[in-house]
C-alpha cells in the first residue's frame, strides 16, 4: 500500500487513469498469470534438472562424453574450479539438453537468409606454383612458414571433443550452399613440399622391398563448383595442388592420380553432402585408378553386395547445423567385399577384436545419424588386419591412411591375400618394421588434401617413417 | 555464477526464491538472501568471499565510528581513511600488474609479475561501499548498525558482480522493511525475463558474430574484409549494450520480484543526441557515482575554465581506468573527455527541434560511440591500428567477400531485432497501447505470456551455448 501512495503523490493526473486500468478485472487476472506462468516454468525446469537419473553421459550428436561431476579436492574448491565444473556439469548434462539444442538450431534458422553459409576459419591458401615442384634436398624437419591452417588444426586436435570430429582432421572451413556442405582446403606450399618429400623418403627406404603408391584425394568442391565460385570462397584448386605434389615425387613413387576418373564421374554421388568424407562410390573410382596404375583388373562394382544406410548427418552438419542439411540427410552406401567381411582390429585402447569390414550389424550404431561413416572397417584404429581366404598367393598391402582411407580399404580386399590398415594418427610403431615383418608387397598412402596441408598430420606421418 | 546459465536460473534462483517466499519475517527473508548471496559469490572462488567480508567490515566499522564523532575533522579523517583502505584493496587486486608492467616498460626493470586473480565484482562492490561511507559522512543516510545487513547490501547477488552500483540510500528502506506486491512481482518477472533473453539470445548471438569478424589475432584481423570489420564493430557495439544492460535488467527485475527498488542504469544510450547525452543514458549508476564523489567535490563546473577541464580530465581518466587495468580503457575514457570538452566549449550542439537535425545529431553521436567501442575492444593498440586500416583496405584486404556477405545475410533478421532492442521502440508502442482500456488489456495479455516464453527461449539458447562469458567480469 505504501508504494501506491508514493506513486499517487509523485504521479501526474494521467497516472490516475492508468490506475483505473490496473483495477480492470481482466488486467488483474493477466497480472496474476504474468507472475504464475514464469514461476511455473522455473519450477518445472528446476525439477527436471533435479532428475539426476535422467542426466545423459554422452552426446551422440556431438560425439563426445559429457562433462562429469567433478571430484572434490580442496585445491579445486578454493580456486573456484570445483564449482565451475559443477556449473558446466549441470548445463552439459541437463536432461533435455539435446532436444533444447536442436530446438534452438531450428530457431537460429530464422536469423536470416541461410541459403549460403561460409566459414573459412580465416585460412588463406598459398598460391599454387605453375611449374613442377623444385626437388628439395634433405628432408627438413623444421616447419617454417607455417600457415594458420596448422594453428587452427592443432587447436582442433586439442578441442577434438568439442568439435564433434573424432578424426582430428582440420575442420572449421566450410561452405554451405543449398542442401550441400563443402569442406574447404587451403593449399600450403611448405607443407605440400614436406608431404612429397615424406613419401619420397618412404619410397627410398622401401626401395626393393615394397612398391609405394600415393593417393591424394581432393575435396568435394573440386568437382562440384566452378573455378569462379571456388575462388570466391577462397578455396584452393584441388587438382592443381594434387598435381603439384605429384610433380615433387620421385619415380620410385607410383602416383595414383584419381582426379581424372573422379571428374569423369562428377555427377555421381562421390562425396557426402553433410560430411567431409567421400562415399564408397568415390573410393571405388579411386580404386579403379589404383588398379590401372598397378596393372590389375578392378573387381566390377556390380559384383559386390550393396548396402544402404539412410539418414546420415555427418561432421559438416554438426559444424554448421544447417537446417537444409538436416532436411536432406545423406545415405551411406557400402559394398561388401567378396572374399571375406572380417577384419581383426587393434583398437586405440590396445584391445584386439574382430569386426566386419562393412558393418552389417546395424543395431548398435544405426540409430545414431552422426556416425554412419563408421560402418567402414570399424572406424579409425591404429592397425587392422584382413585375411582373404580366397587368395593364397601371399600378396600383401599396407594402407597408410587417415579416415578417408576407410571407404577405400574394402575394395582392396579381393585383390590381396593380406590387407593391413595403418592409421598413422594412432599407430605408434614403424611402417618399415611392419613391411619387413609381414613381407609386404605394396604400400599405399591415402590422404585427403587437407592432411597434406596440416603439419600435425605430417608430423604423425613422419613418426611412423622410422 | 553467471546469471545466464542454466544452473543459476533453474537451480539457484528458483530454489532461493522458493525458500524466500516461505520466509515469515523480513529478518528471516534477509537471512535467506544473505546466505544465498554468499553462496552465489563463493561460486566464483570461495576464498574471495573473505575479501568481500573484510571490505564490508572496514566500511561498516568506519561508518559507525565516524557517525559517533561530532568533530568534523575527525569525521573526515575516518571517512578518508576508510575510503583509502577500500581503494587500496581495489588497487592491489585490480591494478598491481598494470602498474608494475608500466614501470617495467618505463624503466626497463624486469621483475616477475605476481599472479593476482581479479576478485569477481570487486569494482562494483568497492564503489557501493565507498558510496555508503561517504553518504553516512555527509549525513545523507543513517549508518547500518548491523554488520550482516551491510554485508547483505554489498553481497546481494542481484547486483554484486555486475552492477548497477546501487547506493545504500536507495535500498536502506527496502533492506529494513520491504513488501512483495503482486503487480511488482509480475513486473519483476517481465523485467528479468527480458534481461535474460537480451543476454542469452541477443548479446551472445552478437558476440559470436563479433568474435568471428573482429578476431583478437593480428594476422587474422589483417585479412578481414573492410565490410567485415565494420559489421563486426557494429555487432560488438550491439553486444556491449545488450549484454551490460541485460545484467542491469535482470538485477532490477530480480529486485522488483521481492520488493527491492533499484534505479535504472541505462536509458537507451544509442538514441542519445550528443556525447554528453550518451553519458547521461549509459551506465548511469557509474557516471552519477563519479559525478557525486569525484566531479562535484573537485568543484564541478563552478570553477575556472582550465580547472573545469582538469576536473573533467580526472573524471574521465578514472572512468576509463575503472573499466579495466589496461591503457586502451584509459584512452577510451580520455577519448570521451575530448568529445565532452569539445561539446562544452567548442561545438555547443544547438538543440534544433527539427527531426532531421535531431537524427543527424544522433547519427553523429553514434559514430563517436562506434569508434569508441573499437578502442574498447582491443587492449593491444596495434590491433586497433590494423582494424582502422582494414576499414580502408590498407592491409591489402578485400572490401568484402562471399564469407562476409553470407554471414551478414545469415543474420540479417537477427541483427534487425538487436537494433530494435537498442531503441525505445517497444516502450513507445507500450505507451500507445496503454492509452485505451482495450490496448491496456492487449498489453496485459501479452505481458502475461511473454516472460515465460522468453525464459524458455533463453534456456534453449543457453543449453548449447558454451560461449557465455560476461564482458564486465573484467572490471
Amino acid at each position: 500500500m505504501n508504494n501506491e501512495k508514493d506513486k499517487s503523490v509523485n504521479g501526474a493526473p494521467e497516472k490516475n487513469t492508468q490506475k483505473s486500468y490496473e483495477n480492470d478485472p481482466f488486467v488483474k487476472k493477466a497480472t496474476a498469470v504474468q507472475m504464475i506462468l514464469p514461476s511455473a516454468v522455473l519450477v518445472i525446469f528446476c525439477i527436471i534438472g533435479l532428475a539426476f537419473f535422467a542426466r545423459p553421459e554422452r552426446s551422440e550428436s556431438e560425439k563426445r562424453e559429457l562433462t562429469k561431476f567433478p571430484e572434490f579436492t580442496w585445491e579445486a574448491f578454493w580456486s573456484g574450479e570445483y564449482t565451475d565444473q559443477i556449473s558446466l556439469w549441470y548445463s552439459d548434462t541437463y536432461p533435455l539438453r539435446e532436444g533444447m539444442i536442436s530446438a534452438n538450431d531450428a530457431i537460429k534458422a530464422l536469423y536470416g537468409v541461410r541459403g549460403q553459409q561460409i566459414s573459412t576459419g580465416n585460412n588463406v591458401g598459398d598460391e599454387i606454383p605453375d611449374g613442377p615442384m623444385v626437388p628439395a634436398g634433405d628432408i627438413d624437419e623444421s616447419t617454417d612458414g607455417e600457415q594458420q591452417t596448422d594453428n587452427s588444426d592443432e587447436n582442433n586436435n586439442e578441442s577434438n571433443n568439442n568439435n564433434g570430429s573424432e578424426t582430428g582432421e582440420q575442420m572449421g572451413a566450410f561452405y554451405v550452399k543449398g542442401d550441400t556442405a563443402y569442406e574447404l582446403y587451403h593449399f600450403n606450399q611448405s607443407n605440400s613440399e614436406r608431404y612429397a618429400s615424406l613419401i619420397n623418403s618412404a619410397a627410398q627406404e622401401l626401395d626393393g622391398k615394397a612398391t609405394v603408391y600415393d593417393v591424394i584425394i581432393p575435396l568435394s568442391y573440386t568437382f562440384a563448383l566452378s573455378d569462379s565460385e571456388r575462388e570466391s570462397i577462397g578455396a584452393s584448386d584441388g587438382i592443381k595442388a594434387v598435381n603439384y605434389m605429384y610433380s615433387g615425387m620421385s619415380d620410385k613413387v607410383r602416383a595414383v592420380n584419381i582426379c581424372d576418373n573422379l571428374a569423369a564421374h562428377k555427377d555421381e554421388y562421390l562425396y557426402y553432402r553433410t560430411d567431409h568424407h567421400w562415399t564408397a562410390l568415390g573410393a571405388y573410382y579411386a580404386y579403379e585408378s589404383f588398379c590401372s596404375v598397378k596393372g590389375i583388373d578392378p573387381t566390377p562394382l556390380s559384383s559386390y553386395e550393396k548396402l544402404s544406410f539412410e539418414g546420415f548427418l555427418g561432421t559438416l552438419y554438426s559444424d554448421t547445423k544447417a537446417q537444409a542439411l538436416k532436411n536432406h540427410p545423406d545415405t551411406v552406401e557400402a559394398f561388401v567385399p567378396i572374399g571375406t567381411n572380417s577384419i581383426v582390429v587393434t583398437e586405440r585402447n590396445g584391445q584386439t577384436s574382430t569386426y566386419q569390414i562393412v558393418n552389417k550389424n546395424t543395431d548398435s550404431w544405426y540409430q545414431n545419424a552422426a556416425s554412419k561413416y563408421n560402418c567402414f572397417i570399424a572406424g579409425d584404429n591404429p592397425i587392422s588386419e584382413i585375411h582373404n581366404p580366397e587368395k593364397t598367393d601371399g600378396s600383401s598391402v599396407v594402407v597408410v591412411k587417415e579416415s578417408f582411407g576407410n571407404a577405400f580399404v574394402p575394395f582392396l580386399v579381393d585383390s590381396y591375400e593380406y590387407v593391413y590398415v595403418l592409421d598413422y594418427r594412432y599407430y605408434d610403431g614403424s611402417l618399415y618394421d611392419l613391411v619387413d615383418e609381414k613381407d609386404i608387397d605394396d604400400v599405399i598412402f591415402v590422404n585427403n588434401v587437407i592432411a597434406t596441408a596440416t603439419s600435425a598430420r605430417l608430423n604423425e606421418m613422419q613418426d611412423i617413417l622410422k | 555464477m553467471v546469471f545466464s546459465s542454466l544452473l543459476f536460473i533453474f537451480l539457484f534462483l528458483t530454489v532461493c526464491y522458493t525458500c524466500y517466499v516461505f520466509g515469515q519475517t523480513v529478518r528471516s527473508k534477509n537471512i535467506i538472501l544473505l546466505v544465498s548471496s554468499l553462496i552465489f559469490y563463493a561460486w566464483g572462488g570461495p576464498a574471495l568471499v573473505f575479501l568481500l567480508c573484510l571490505m564490508t567490515f572496514i566500511c561498516w566499522a568506519g561508518a559507525i565510528i565516524l557517525s559517533n564523532q561530532k568533530n568534523e575533522r575527525l569525521r573526515s579523517a575516518v571517512c578518508i581513511a576508510t575510503v583509502a583502505i577500500c581503494l587500496s584493496l581495489l588497487f592491489i587486486f585490480k591494478y598491481t600488474n598494470f602498474f608494475l608492467s608500466g614501470f617495467t616498460d618505463l624503466f626497463g626493470i624486469s621483475n616477475t609479475l605476481p599472479s593476482i586473480t581479479l576478485p569477481i565484482g570487486i569494482s562494483f562492490y568497492t564503489f557501493q561501499l565507498i558510496s555508503y561511507v561517504i553518504d553516512v559522512k555527509r549525513g545523507e543516510v543513517p549508518p547500518q548498525r548491523k554488520f550482516w545487513l551491510l554485508l547483505l547490501y554489498a553481497s546481494l547477488f542481484h547486483q554484486c558482480i555486475a552492477g548497477p552500483i546501487v547506493r545504500y540510500a536507495d535500498v536502506n528502506e527496502d533492506i529494513n522493511n520491504r513488501i512483495m506486491t503482486p503487480s511488482e512481482t509480475a513486473r519483476g518477472f517481465s523485467r528479468f525475463a527480458t534481461g535474460l533473453a537480451k543476454k542469452a539470445i541477443l548479446a551472445n548471438g552478437c558476440a559470436a558474430i563479433a568474435d568471428k569478424l573482429l578476431p583478437l589475432d593480428g594476422e587474422m584481423l589483417a585479412v578481414q574484409t573492410s565490410f567485415g570489420i565494420l559489421l563486426g564493430a557494429l555487432c560488438y557495439m550491439l553486444q556491449i549494450y545488450l549484454d551490460f544492460s541485460a545484467y542491469s535488467d535482470m538485477a532490477i527485475g530480480m529486485g522488483l520480484m521481492i520488493g527491492f527498488h533499484y534505479k535504472e542504469n541505462f536509458n537507451y544510450p544509442y538514441v542519445a543526441d550528443s556525447v554528453t547525452d550518451f553519458w547521461r543514458r549509459w551506465h548511469i549508476s557509474l557516471s552519477t557515482f563519479f559525478r557525486d564523489y569525484v566531479y562535484i567535490p573537485l568543484g564541478g563546473n563552478r570553477v575556472t575554465v582550465p580547472r573545469h577541464i582538469l576536473n573533467l580530465f580526472v573524471v574521465w581518466a578514472l572512468t576509463g581506468l575503472w573499466h579495466g587495468a589496461s591503457w586502451n580503457f584509459v584512452l577510451w575514457g580520455l577519448y570521451y573527455f575530448v568529445f565532452l570538452v569539445a561539446e562544452k566549449y567548442l561545438i555547443k550542439p544547438k538543440k534544433d527541434p527539427s527531426a532531421i537535425m535531431k537524427a543527424l545529431r544522433i547519427a553523429g553521436t553514434l559514430v563517436v560511440v562506434y569508434f569508441g567501442w573499437m578502442l574498447f575492444r582491443f587492449d593491444d593498440l596495434s590491433m586497433l591500428g590494423t582494424a582502422l586500416k582494414g576499414i580502408f583496405t590498407a592491409n591489402g584486404n578485400l572490401l568484402t567477400n562471399l564469407e562476409t556477405k553470407a554471414l551478414f545475410l545469415n543474420n540479417i533478421f537477427f541483427l534487425a531485432v538487436c537494433i530494435v532492442a537498442c531503441t525505445p521502440v517497444i516502450p513507445a508502442l507500450t505507451r500507445l497501447l496503454k492509452r485505451s482500456l482495450n490496448g491496456t488489456r492487449v498489453f496485459a495479455a501479452a505481458n502475461a505470456v511473454l516472460p515465460a516464453c522468453l525464459i524458455v527461449l533463453s534456456a534453449l539458447a543457453l543449453a548449447g551455448d558454451s560461449y557465455n562469458p560476461f564482458l564486465y567480469f573484467r572490471f
